[in-house]
Formats: C-alpha cells, sequence, structure tokens
C-alpha cells in the first residue's frame, strides 16, 4: 500500500483499488489510517475526466526517517533518508579495520544521534537502521567469509546494534541492498528481472525480480563474483578456482597496476594491504583510465571483459531486462566499464525476445547505503516484502562456510 | 573520536534535480579523501532551500557538529558568510568569494575563452550558451566573460538561462534551434543540460555535431556514455574538491589561508563539434 503509493509518487483511491487490488472499502480504511499516522497526505485533485474530481495522496516525506549503514573495512558511509528514500544527510568514518565488532557496534551507535541531530529531526521519527556489508548473509549476523572480517563471524552484529540503539535493525548483503536502492529510485525502470551488479572492494550482484529482491535461501543469490570465468585460473580466496573476482575484480587491477613500476609511480599506488587501500588504488587507476591514461585503461578494460563475460552469464540464467553498475568501484570506473558490458550484453542468449539494457546508477557511490535505509523502511512499513528482520531470525543457522572447508 | 570531527557542506537543490549528484558525490569523494588521512569527515546535508541551508549552519554551530563549512554555488548578495561569521564557523568557499574568505576559484573567465576560441577556430559565427542559474555568481562571470570574448572574435552570442536539470536543458534547446535564425553551437553550463540538448537535437532531425555543435560543462560519466560523446571543458572535479580540503585543512591548523585556484578548464574534443555547416565562412 505504502509502497504503491511511494512508487506512483501520487495516487487516487480509486488508482490504489486498480494497483493493490484490495476492495474500495479496504482502500478507504487503509488510507484513513496512513493519514491518522501522519505517513500519507491529501495533495491537491487529479484531472477531472469527468464525474467528481478524485482526490491524490502522496507520501509524506518528513513524517519518517531511516538510517542506512555500510559497514566496510576501509570506510562506514551512513545516510539518512526520508520516508521516501530520498538521501538528506550522509557521512563516511573510518572502517571497521581491525576493530572488535563490539567497539564497531558502540562506534555505530554514536554516530547515528549525531547525523540525526545535524539534520534537526526528532529521533522519535526514525524507523530504524539498515546495516549492510561486504559478504553474505547468515540469520544472526556476518558469516565473516571475507577473511579480513572473520572475527567477525559468531557476532551477534543485528542484535547487539539493536540492544545498542534501541531500534529496529535490518541486516542485509551490500549488493542487495544497493539493488534494493535502485529499484527504489525507478533505475529498473518496468523491468520484472534486473540486477545490480556492484563493485565495492570486491564484486556482486543484487537482484530484483517482479519487484522483490531476490535472496535465496541463505542471502547468497547473487554472488556474481564467484562466478567462474576460467576453470584453470587462480585460485580465490573463497577457495574456489577462476572466480571473476581473483581474475578481474578490483584487487585483482590494483595488483596488476602495483606491479608496473612506471604507473605505480606516476599515480601514487601504494603498497597497502586491506580494502581501503586496495580501494584507494582502484580508484586512481580507475580516474586515469577515465582521463584515456592508456595503461590504467588497458587494465581496467581487461578487467571490465571478464565483468562483463559474468554478467552475461547471469543474464543469461536469470533472463534479465536490465543490469545497473553500481557501487564506488564503478561510481569511479563506470564509464570505462560499460561500453564493454553494453557490447558483451548484445550477445546474450534473449537477445531475440527483448534486450538486456546496462545503465549506470546515478547514485553508485552511496548506493548500498541508500539501498539499506531503504531495506529498514521497507521492512518496517511495508510487512509483505520483508527482509531478515533481526529479532526474528534470532536462531537462523549460518550458512556453510565454504573459506573454512578449504 | 569526537563528534566535532567533521567538516560541513550543505547541498541546497530542488528534489527534482537528484541528477546533479554525479558533479558533487565527485566533489565530495576528492574533499573526503584528502580529509580522511587526517582523521575528518565530510557532513552533507541536502536541503530544499536556502532558508534550510542557514538553519542547519545554525545547528551545527549550537551543537558543535561542524568545525568547519564548504559553502558551495555562491551567490550574488549570498546571505551565508555574514552568517558563518556571526556563528563564528569557519568556512571555505568553492568558488568566488564574497570579500576576502579563503577560497578556491574556478577560472571561469580563461575557460570561457578556450570554449569561445575553440568553436570560433571551427568557423561557428552564431554561439548560444545555456548556462545555470544567474543567481550564481560563476554563472554571472561566465556570461559576461562570454560576451566579452564573443564580440572582437566577431561571434554573435545569446545566452538563456536554465538550472542545470536535463529538461531544462532539452526545453532551451528545442526553444533555440526553432528559432528563425538558429545557433550553429550551443555552450552547456553542465553536463545534464547539454545530454537533454543532445537528445532534443536528434528529435528534430538534426545530426550532431554536422549541423549543430554542442559543448558540455563538467566532464562527467554522462559525457562519455553519451551517443555521440560530448564534447567538454575538462574541469576535474575530484581534484576541485582535493584542493578544497587542502584549504580546508590549513584553515584549521590555523596556518594563512592563501586563494587557491582549479587549473583554467581547456576543451576535451570528443564528437559533438565540427566546423558549423556550410564550413568556414
Ligand atoms: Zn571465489
Amino acid at each position: 500500500m505504502l509502497d504503491a503509493i511511494r512508487a506512483a509518487g501520487t495516487i487516487s483511491r480509486v488508482g490504489l483499488i486498480s494497483v493493490t487490488g484490495f476492495t474500495a472499502p479496504t482502500i478507504s480504511n487503509l488510507v484513513r489510517k496512513l493519514i491518522d499516522e501522519g505517513l500519507v497526505v491529501e495533495t491537491g485533485h487529479a484531472e477531472s475526466t469527468g464525474g467528481k474530481r478524485r482526490v491524490l495522496l502522496r507520501l509524506n516525506h518528513t513524517s519518517r526517517y531511516a538510517v542506512g549503514v555500510c559497514l566496510g573495512q576501509g570506510v562506514m558511509t551512513y545516510v539518512l533518508t526520508d520516508l521516501t528514500g530520498v538521501v538528506v544527510a550522509r557521512i563516511s568514518r573510518p572502517g571497521v579495520g581491525a576493530e572488535a565488532p563490539a567497539t564497531v557496534v558502540t562506534r555505530i551507535a554514536a554516530e547515528i544521534p549525531t547525523l540525526v541531530d545535524s539534520v534537526g529531526v526528532d529521533r522519535a521519527r526514525l524507523v530504524g537502521v539498515g546495516l549492510v556489508f561486504p559478504g553474505p548473509l547468515t540469520g544472526r549476523g556476518v558469516a565473516g567469509l571475507n577473511p579480513e572480517l572473520r572475527h567477525w563471524r559468531e557476532f551477534p552484529l543485528g542484535a547487539a546494534l539493536e540492544q545498542a540503539t534501541d531500534l529496529p535493525v535490518v541486516l542485509d548483503n551490500d549488493a542487495t541492498a544497493a539493488a534494493l536502492g535502485e529499484h527504489w529510485a525507478g533505475g529498473f525502470g518496468t523491468a520484472s528481472a534486473a540486477a545490480a551488479l556492484y563493485m565495492g572492494s570486491g564484486l556482486g550482484a543484487g537482484l530484483v525480480i517482479d519487484g522483490i529482491t531476490y535472496r535465496g535461501p541463505s542471502g547468497n543469490a547473487g554472488e556474481l563474483g564467484h562466478v567462474c570465468v576460467d576453470a584453470d585460473g587462480p585460485r580465490c580466496w573463497c577457495g574456489a578456482r577462476g572466480c571473476v573476482e581473483a581474475v578481474a575484480g578490483p584487487a585483482a587491477v590494483v595488483a596488476a597496476g602495483r606491479a608496473d613500476a612506471g604507473l605505480a609511480g606516476a599515480l601514487g599506488l601504494t603498497t597497502g594491504t586491506g580494502p581501503a587501500a586496495v580501494a584507494r588504488d582502484f580508484a586512481a587507476i580507475g580516474r586515469a583510465a577515465r582521463r584515456g591514461q592508456r595503461r590504467s585503461l588497458a587494465l581496467c578494460e581487461r578487467s571490465a571483459r571478464y565483468v562483463a563475460a559474468a554478467a552475461r552469464t547471469l543474464a543469461n540464467v536469470m533472463d534479465l531486462e536490465v543490469i545497473v553498475l553500481t557501487g564506488p568501484g564503478f561510481a569511479v570506473a563506470g564509464s570505462v566499464y560499460l561500453p564493454v558490458l553494453r557490447q558483451e550484453l548484445h550477445t546474450v542468449f534473449s537477445r531475440s525476445a527483448h534486450a538486456v539494457d546496462v545503465r549506470l546508477s546515478r547514485s553508485a557511490a552511496t548506493a548500498s547505503a541508500v539501498g539499506a535505509a531503504a531495506l529498514v523502511l521497507e521492512s518496517e512499513l511495508v510487512p509483505f516484502h520483508r527482509g531478515l528482520r533481526v529479532s526474528e531470525s534470532l536462531d537462523g543457522e549460518f550458512a556453510p562456510l565454504p573459506g573454512s572447508a578449504r | 573520536m569526537s563528534t566535532t570531527s567533521a567538516v560541513g557542506l550543505v547541498l541546497a537543490r530542488a528534489p527534482r534535480l537528484l541528477g546533479a549528484e554525479p558533479f558533487f558525490m565527485e566533489f565530495i569523494s576528492g574533499i573526503e579523501e584528502r580529509l580522511a588521512e587526517h582523521g575528518r569527515s565530510v557532513l552533507l546535508h541536502i536541503v530544499a532551500d536556502p532558508a534550510a541551508e542557514i538553519a542547519a549552519y545554525r545547528r551545527w554551530a549550537q551543537l558543535r557538529l561542524a568545525e568547519a563549512v564548504v559553502l558551495v554555488n555562491p551567490t550574488a548578495g549570498d546571505p551565508r558568510p555574514a552568517v558563518l561569521r556571526e556563528l563564528g564557523l569557519p568556512v571555505v568557499v568553492a568558488g568566488e568569494p564574497d570579500g576576502d574568505a579563503p577560497a578556491v576559484r574556478r577560472d571561469d573567465v580563461g575557460s570561457v575563452r578556450a570554449a569561445v576560441a575553440h568553436l570560433a577556430g571551427l568557423g561557428h559565427r552564431r554561439i548560444a550558451r545555456i548556462s545555470g542559474p544567474d543567481t550564481l555568481r560563476h554563472t554571472r562571470t561566465r556570461t559576461a566573460a562570454l560576451l566579452a570574448a564573443a564580440g572582437p572574435a566577431g561571434i554573435d552570442a545569446v545566452v538563456l538561462t536554465g538550472d542545470y536539470s536535463e529538461e531544462s536543458g532539452a526545453a532551451l534547446t528545442a526553444r533555440l534551434l526553432r528559432d528563425g535564425d538558429p545557433p550553429s553551437a550551443i555552450i552547456y553550463d553542465n553536463d545534464l543540460m547539454a545530454v537533454g540538448g543532445l537528445d532534443v537535437a536528434g528529435e528534430l532531425g538534426l545530426t550532431v555535431p554536422r549541423d549543430l555543435s554542442l559543448l558540455a560543462w563538467d566532464d562527467s560519466s554522462l559525457c562519455r556514455l553519451s551517443a555521440p560523446q560530448l564534447t567538454t571543458m575538462s574541469l576535474d572535479v575530484h581534484d576541485f574538491g582535493e584542493l578544497v580540503a587542502g584549504s580546508v585543512l590549513a584553515l584549521l591548523d590555523g596556518a594563512p589561508v592563501r586563494e587557491r585556484w582549479c587549473p583554467t578548464e581547456t576543451v576535451i574534443v570528443r564528437q559533438t563539434t565540427a566546423p558549423p555547416p556550410g564550413g568556414l565562412e
């Protein structure tokens, strides 16, 4: 219901009946309830088509707010969005590094009121916190598959943050959240099968099928980074061979750039390990590629060919209509990757039935934090589309960890 | 970690101008990259109007949430510097300052001259420019520079005022092209308006650049992804942000802050500028 009003922008009660399929009395009651709660307001009249004029409804943007947090090793991004998912404030803070999970939770719980106060919003209007992180999801928290996040493995992140903030907390992985954010922003258009390709410290994808994010039974759907593009390729940190992330992900691009002494000197590439240093150096290479610097362009285009092959695989498997490139990696280098992906997607199997539209997200740099906020809005206000609410999934089991079976 | 380790930046814009994001996100990422090295962050607040922007500064000063402010889009008769002074919030202006506030300037005059020289060199004699809002100082500076450069070069120049949105770029381009004596080249003050103009030109049956040349500002991904690719002015938005961060850090260290300048922009020739129909006159 709220989702239908949000998606439409403005809509009449009659319009809601045809969109939702509910009866007129049901719509009338629900709308009254939403107006009483202050979530929806009446806003003028629709063009009359003969007969009586219809009152239009829209969401009351400033009636509720949500916090989205993207937890990363190098940087943590916080956004505050209004009820429609539009960003009102944003701040980045140092990433979790090697900090203990409990310390990080304390830090997040202290940052959230600061962000809310900076905008002058009454804290009572917060519906909750969406928290996303790179890597797969379990019922309780971070799976800790990613080598640098291994010490988070048994930590009940969601429950701890709910306790520290006294707010509902919803967890998801960064790529799925980015896909939801893109869906809210209208970036997928009317497509019934769409994916957000997310490039952060690694490579992932979030799927939106018939307007709903598809997570799979363990939150591991769309792990694009671990699609095999070379059966004899290098061993990936996940334990498998030839994953696109290992062959051509941001870390692979940076490693190749650093190995080229001339390029490393010209761009000031570091020797630092860890995702923060990799992200910084990938951005430097991506910006140089955009300026047309030959060696950087070659590195990005090589990476793009492999990413494109993986994207074509995903499109073939899911019969995708739209692919949106998003995340900090594509925010910098998306214009270099996009033409290569478009070219590759011309050869998709479904091409005689429909093309695959490949686009660059308009909010690539903050996509996952924005999506995290959308996640909690959806979970608190649109119960049918519920994500993994922490308080209801406390007995969720951890997903099997391929990394530990090496 | 102190709650005052943030540098504030308020962006006042209509919600429908969401597309302004590529420019500002890149600008902010440039600021953030430098500040992060010193343990500082950018607090970005997006508001709908100038009154809300000033309210935000008052709140930040009162709650000590920002230790300095980056002021963007300086306007003529800008009320904000006086408010910030009164509040004791140190400020760095991104653009042309009012008085002696520390600033990082863009060489709008030199850049406009380069744009005009490029088009004049191709043989264009009727040039239009679709500008940003004319309340902005840099819009006025560019307009004055355009008119000053056009006359001596024998160029007839007109300026229409847009609002940076793709829609305004499209609508104003259509108005120019439906005119009895349309320009042979159009300069846009940003990337989005140029993308809108390129679309409209196609809809009106014109082939760019054979029938019409287009020159965009703010070299973003949009300019490289359009078909044909847009010729643009070369402002490196990320570097602009880094320069601003440098001034902020100096200001917070209590060091004297000299005025910094972005390099004068040059024309990045891609696929949307060519000699006018009929060639050189
Ligand atoms: Zn793998």
